[in-house]
């Protein structure tokens, strides 16, 4: 995408090998540049580990790091699927029904501002501990944006082709299935974009404030209470990982999802 | 015309205004009157703005009147959709599926989702005739405006409606695909069989020359709020040649159009 923005507007050819190498070299000189920091001592190297100690602690708990690593995976994965098929069911019904649910969105917006990290702890005497109650603050966090842009998507519909189908007696069900839902689809696929990076936020969180015991959330911070920085480097490295494979992943699928789009940038 | 031959749309005394964002309303269309019969071609002509889509919009049924009364096939006043296969001034094409699906929307809304193979032979033979066969399974993104604008058509041919509305179909198409275009759109509904059915067609546009050509009866609309200036009867026989543009009773009639456009 950056790199048909650029070759149109300066005429520079981007190669596809460029614009993958790109970040990687941005990140090494990051890299480099936080290893320097703590070489020569501009940093304190008991406060911010050297990225050499963190891969170094990454090893030495690479067994109990991928254990937890699936099951923050699992939560992320598993909370997104349901944030956005309630998200998308609920905005359907708001955009389907809008007599009757013009409170339901405000009392969304409500529960949106309501502070979750202050919540979670409650949620663990209500639900109990386990999957469920990490599953319930994964979609408190995550639900909004996916519903705000299917909400408005659904709204934004062209009006010539809204008479269209009104001229054809199209009924309800028709007009949603064939008309307003893929029209609304990049509205919905941006805000699952957006809801992806706070399911993991949502998810981290849950790890933390309810007492399991599992997850990178939960490593992050018990190794922070024995002060093992460098575990905490190492934990916070494997969720960026995850985050990077799982937002790619879900640009393939956004992609396969409306082939009319990708096909219009060749 | 034979005055027998029963109407196919009746509009009496109709009238719409709209709400101006602010506190008045501004009034679109004042007492308008007319009556279209079955298999006739009008024509609707006049200054930009001034009501002429919103006119067609109201025989779709897909705007209400304030007052007036609108009987479409001698149906009373209520529910005129599913009457009209209607392409508005932009293509509307669904820009998620393609050209051919596209094409078979109107029916597939009309009759549920199978389709027979009657209908896939017509639709091949439209899209023979409009050339885009190589084109059918691309997606609109893809097309030309002409090409967008020709499926367009196709889509209003194969829905099963009684009445075409075109809401200026080929506006902003050089004229040489335009004239094309409109040669096999009008061959195809003075034909019957190529048609699925007889065909009353209700066409705006504003190319005087264009509507004299293709329209059996033109209707002349005033400045808003709009109103019936004239309608005027072509008495020319068909099938038109395209000769016809160079006669000078051609000229003289376009000369009269003129008169009463400006």
């Amino acid at each position: 995408m950056g790199a048909y923005i650029v070759k149109r507007s300066r005429g520079v050819q981007f190669t596809p090998l460029l614009t993958t190498a790109q970040p990687i070299v941005i990140c090494a000189l990051l890299v480099g540049a936080w290893d320097g920091m703590v070489r020569w001592g501009i940093w304190d190297s008991t406060i911010v580990p050297s990225p050499l100690r963190t891969i170094d602690a990454a090893w030495e708990f690479h067994t109990t790091l991928i254990h937890d690593f699936g099951i923050t995976l699992i939560e992320v994965v598993s909370g997104f699927a349901i944030t956005v098929c309630l998200s998308i069911f609920l905005a359907v019904i708001i955009h389907l029904y809008p007599r009757r649910t013009s409170g339901t969105y405000s009392l969304l917006v409500i529960l949106q501002a309501v502070p979750l990290w202050a919540v979670a702890p409650v949620l663990f005497y209500w639900i109990g501990p386990g999957l469920a109650a990490r599953l319930v603050v994964i979609v408190l966090v995550a639900f909004f944006p996916v519903i705000a842009n299917t909400v408005e998507g659904l709204r934004r519909t062209d009006s010539e082709l809204f008479d269209l189908f009104e001229s054809m007696n199209a009924t309800a069900r028709q007009r949603l299935m064939i008309l307003e839902f893929p029209s609304a689809l990049n509205m919905v696929c941006v805000g699952s974009k957006i809801t992806l990076t706070m399911c993991l936020i949502g998810a981290v969180l849950s790890e933390m404030l309810i007492g399991d015991m599992v997850g990178l959330g939960y490593r992050i911070r018990e190794a922070n209470a024995h002060f093992r920085i460098d575990l905490v480097f190492a934990s916070i490295a494997s969720l960026s990982l995850m985050m990077i494979s799982l937002y790619s992943l879900l640009g393939v699928i956004v992609r396969k999802l409306q082939p009319w789009i990708v096909a219009k940038e060749k | 015309m034979d005055s027998t031959v029963p109407s196919a749309v009746t509009v009496k005394h109709l009238s719409k205004s709209f709400s101006d964002g602010l506190a008045s309303r501004v009034c679109v269309l004042e007492d308008i009157s007319f009556s279209i019969k079955r298999g006739e071609i009008v024509g609707v002509i006049g200054p930009s703005g001034c009501g002429k889509s919103t006119l067609l919009r109201i025989i779709c049924g897909v705007l209400s009147s304030d007052s007036g009364e609108i009987s479409v096939l001698d149906r009373p006043e209520g529910n005129r959709k599913g009457y009209a296969a209607y392409v508005p001034q932009g293509t509307a094409l669904l820009d998620w599926q393609t050209l051919w699906n596209n094409a078979l929307l109107g029916w597939r809304i009309a009759r549920g989702r199978a389709e027979d193979a009657k209908l896939r032979q017509r639709a091949q033979a439209l899209f023979d005739r409009f050339g885009l066969t190589k084109i059918a399974h691309r997606y609109p993104n893809h097309c030309s405006g002409g090409e967008r604008q020709r499926a367009a058509l196709i889509r209003a041919l194969l829905t099963p409606a009684p009445i075409l509305v075109l809401d200026e179909p080929v506006a902003a198409i050089d004229h040489i695909t335009r004239a094309q275009i409109y040669e096999t759109l009008f061959a195809i509904v003075e034909d019957k069989g190529q048609a699925g059915r007889e065909l009353t067609v209700v066409i705006v546009s504003h190319d005087p020359e264009e509507l004299l050509f293709l329209c059996d009866r033109i209707l002349v609309i005033s400045q808003r709020p709009a109103t019936i200036i004239k309608t005027l009867d072509v008495p020319f026989s068909r099938p038109r040649d395209s000769n016809l543009k160079f006669t000078s009773a051609f000229v003289d009639f376009k000369k009269t159009l003129w008169g009463l456009i400006s």
